[in-house]
């Protein structure tokens, strides 16, 4: 038993410091250190989605192929999509600064299930395996949707382990969203009303929403598929008057939403980031915080734009077109807010608010395109273009990996009590930006001239554009090898972070950094609104 | 009423009070079942689906189902159920001794329901109507196979669960027994009461699987 | 004990339900049996979610969550039947 000095020290001490040992962190309950344990993971499970990308980017240098079979061009794409959707974008920011930050964020010392939120990182690992099991095995060809019939009845790849792999994440994803809406539900701290959380936490409970309502129908339908396939039970087979629309129905009412688990999260870190080096209150808070619950709700009506030329009814079209036109009210409720925030503020030009401002401008690019997918002749025209390609990976990538950094940036002192190399950060920020530009907008116009997604081999007028995105690829894969290396250098030799490195208004900012295993000696009583600026001393 | 000093010591430590703690348990295992109804929903959708596109050939799968014993099946799980509501009332008054007879019966009669589920499987097989295995051909049109499979599918999962319902609380940490024994490890009459919330909602998928021919 | 009472009525009540479902499988209505079979599905899911699952005695945030999924679960029948019942 120790005595009450060194329980006090104990108390003191950073949550990394607590404790050294491996099985401290393996059988930790702690959510600053299950955050830190999805970040490894997903980082991992990032770099070999990467490396896919270069394998397909590099495939396109030439339209006659570069090394790949057709087959191992499908596995490419699919492998690319499969880890880089359900191991890295859904669970990237809700699992890594969620876990850390929500309970901190409403004045918590935890979440509300402890050791159910370590089970989930368990399932997540174990989904994670069979998906890279599938890989290793011989890889799948279907593409990241699993199609039926093609996926049931006549692909010869790994699907049924790619897609028990995905099953068992989903419980992952449910069990953090559950966590999170009962946590944010019962765990604030005296004082803390709904309109006094962060905008942080209100994006992450819509997104927790999502989680719980949504991924159910997935793992339901991922559960027939393999049925299909494994043991033969027809379900969508068509020769038994199945129709295979159902599948696509039951599998997009999940991945629209999908979307929004990973953009809303990342409209949560921009909230704070924009906020903080603006020095400025957040214009219009209660419109940003209700967009969150709208974009999640309206997002679930308008999964069928995924398949206007599927041979759905023209009249759900329309109806799901138009509906996909409301959803874009609230997404641009939060960029003029977010713009307005900057107006007349105290700007501070660092790595995390050049992620937001880049986050900002390719949101809009992603987002304004969506609406041209929304809108039924221009789809047709488009469908399985490139033009669809760049528009999601402007939301997927541009946005919500740019917010996904951004937050590292934000953070790191907080989580890690060091500084990373600010001149780094700043050219990496704008290395990523150019990156990425190069390597997606050729892909608008590839895709309006006509040239189709999933083809390695392509028609020879295509391959400026082609070469064009390919090199921008290779700055992409270039620019975020280097914030490894100095995140990686700074946990070393990088400055100690004071305990509000940035000037910012919030309780994480008012603890140490690194946090204390508690997050705080006493329970904080909350007497004001959030993104009070200029702070004033003391507060 | 008023948390005794035991139960205060036992309140894990991310909870101010007993009372916050316990009203968490019983959000998450909504939140549980919300998912669940989800999970479900998305199956009754597919047979909707196939309700609508293959009229007739749904009605006579439906029909030729063992209506009886479905009807019987059902009638014993409903009075498991009541058993599994009265022990959670006996605890909420304290009476251990009729709390835990009441749980015995509603055991009993979860058993008596998967011996009835295994016999009615057994009678599937022998006709030919289980997927995959069993004698050939399938003896009903072909259109309404994909009923039958949605209909195995569906009651497997059904038979799975109540599996664990019966054993209520049992060694396998399932999530939904993780929000049990987060809510109330040191209250065994709640983590009873939440353990019979999820045990519950197995009671009316019977209509839907059996009599969506109508 | 009022609330002993209470389960053992919404016990007969949910039998008298099954076995009027039984019954009504014999009958050939049409379209009616559809609606009557929903209709008593219904009301079977209500009596247990009321009564068995405590929602009569929860705090309102617990029945808003219940509302919730319900809602959703009609968001994906509307919708997706949507289509199928227009092609």
């Amino acid at each position: 038993m120790s005595t009450a000095t060194e329980r006090l020290a104990l108390e003191r001490a950073g949550y990394v410091t607590a404790c050294y040992t491996l099985r401290s962190w393996l059988l930790t309950t702690d959510h600053k250190r299950i955050a830190i344990l999805y970040m490894l993971a997903i980082t991992g499970f990032f770099f070999i989605g990467g490396a896919a990308a270069a394998l397909i980017r590099i495939e396109l240098f030439s339209p006659t192929g570069v090394f790949l079979s057709n087959d191992g061009y499908n596995k490419a794409f699919t492998m690319h999509s499969v880890v880089m959707v359900w191991l890295f974008l859904i669970p990237s920011i809700p699992t890594t600064f969620g876990n850390f930050l929500i309970p901190i964020m409403i004045g918590a010392k935890d979440l509300a299930f402890p050791r159910l939120n370590l089970l989930s990182w368990y399932i997540f690992m174990l989904g994670g395996l069979f998906v890279l099991y599938a890989l290793v095995a011989g890889g799948v060809d279907t593409g990241w949707t699993f199609y039926t019939p093609y996926s049931t009845l006549f692909s010869n790849s790994y699907v049924a382990a790619a897609a028990l792999g995905i099953f068992i994440t989903g419980f992952s994803s449910i069990l953090t969203g559950l966590n999170f809406i009962v946590t944010i539900h019962k765990l604030r701290a005296p004082g803390m009303g709904w309109f006094r959380l962060r905008l942080f936490v209100w994006s992450h409970y819509a997104t927790s929403v999502i989680l719980v309502l949504a991924t159910p129908v997935l793992a339901l339908s991922l559960a027939l598929n393999i049925a299909e396939r494994v043991f033969g039970i027809g379900i969508f087979d068509p020769r038994l008057g199945g129709d295979p629309l159902l599948w696509q129905h039951l599998f997009w009412f999940y991945s629209h939403p999908a979307v929004y688990i990973m953009i809303l999260p990342s409209m949560a870190v921009i909230s704070e980031l924009i906020s903080a080096f603006a020095q400025n209150r957040i214009f219009g808070y209660r419109f940003v915080a209700y967009s969150s619950i709208a974009i999640a709700s309206i997002g679930f009506l308008v999964w069928g734009h995924h398949m206007f030329v599927s041979g759905q009814s023209m009249w759900a079209s329309i109806t799901f077109s138009f509906l996909s036109f409301l959803v874009a009210v609230p997404s641009a409720v939060k960029v003029y807010n977010w713009t307005a925030t900057l107006y007349k503020g105290q700007v501070m030009i660092k790595a995390p608010l050049l992620y937001a401002i880049g986050f900002i401008g390719l949101f809009v690019v992603g987002g304004i395109t969506g609406l041209f997918l929304a809108s039924l002749a221009i789809d047709v025209h488009v469908t399985d273009t490139y033009f669809v390609i760049a528009h999601f990976h402007y939301i997927m990538v541009g946005a919500a990996v740019s917010a996904y950094f951004g937050a590292l940036h934000f953070w790191w002192p907080k989580m890690t009590g060091r500084m990373y190399p600010e001149g780094w950060g700043i050219a990496s920020a704008l290395l990523i930006f150019l990156g990425f530009t190069l390597t997606f907008f050729p892909q608008f116009v590839l895709g309006y001239l006509g040239m189709p997604r999933r083809y390695h081999l392509y028609d020879p007028q295509f391959q400026v554009l082609n070469v064009l995105s390919s090199a921008g690829a290779l700055v992409l894969a270039a620019a975020y090898l280097i914030p490894l290396t100095y995140f990686l250098w700074s946990l070393r030799w990088g400055a100690r972070a004071s305990d509000n490195p940035w000037g910012a208004d919030g309780l994480e900012w008012t603890i140490a950094s690194p946090p204390p295993k508690h997050n705080f000696a006493q329970t904080p009583v909350i007497t004001r609104d959030p993104y009070q600026y200029p702070l004033k001393e003391g507060t | 009423m008023a948390p005794s000093a035991a139960e205060h010591t036992a309140t894990a430590e991310q909870f101010a009070a007993p009372e916050q703690q316990r009203e968490a348990a019983f959000l998450g295992m909504w939140t549980f079942l919300a998912t669940e109804i989800m999970l479900f929903g998305g199956l009754f959708f597919g047979i909707a689906v196939y309700r609508w596109l293959h009229p007739d050939a749904v009605r006579e799968a439906s029909q030729h189902l063992y209506k009886s014993i479905g009807g019987i099946n059902t009638a014993v799980l409903l009075a498991s159920s009541l058993a599994v509501a009265l022990a959670v009332l006996s605890g909420r008054e304290g009476d251990r001794r009729s709390a835990v007879r009441n749980l015995l019966v509603g055991a009993g009669l979860g058993l008596a329901f998967l011996g009835i589920k295994a016999y009615e499987y057994y009678l599937d097989y022998s006709e030919g109507l289980m997927p995959g295995v069993g004698p050939k051909p399938f003896p009903l049109p072909p259109d309404s196979e994909l009923f039958i499979n949605a209909y195995f599918f569906a009651t497997g999962i059904h038979a799975a669960r109540a599996d664990r319902g019966w054993r209520a609380g049992g060694p396998c940490p399932t999530p939904g027994d993780r929000i049990a024994a987060a809510g109330s490890a040191h209250r065994d009459r709640d983590r009873r009461a939440l353990l019979a919330l999820r045990r519950h909602r197995l009671d009316f998928s019977f209509p839907v699987l059996y009599l969506v021919g109508g | 004990m009022g609330d002993r009472r209470t389960f053992v009525l919404v016990d007969l009540a949910l039998l008298a339900l099954l076995a009027a479902t039984y019954g009504i499988s014999y009958l050939h209505l049409g379209v009616g049996n559809a609606v009557l079979n929903i209709g008593i599905a219904v009301a079977k899911a209500g009596l247990v979610v009321w009564f068995f699952m405590h929602l009569r005695t929860a705090v309102p945030l617990v029945r808003l969550f219940a509302g919730a999924a319900l809602l959703w679960l009609v968001i994906l029948f509307a919708l997706g039947l949507n289509d199928w019942l227009t092609r």
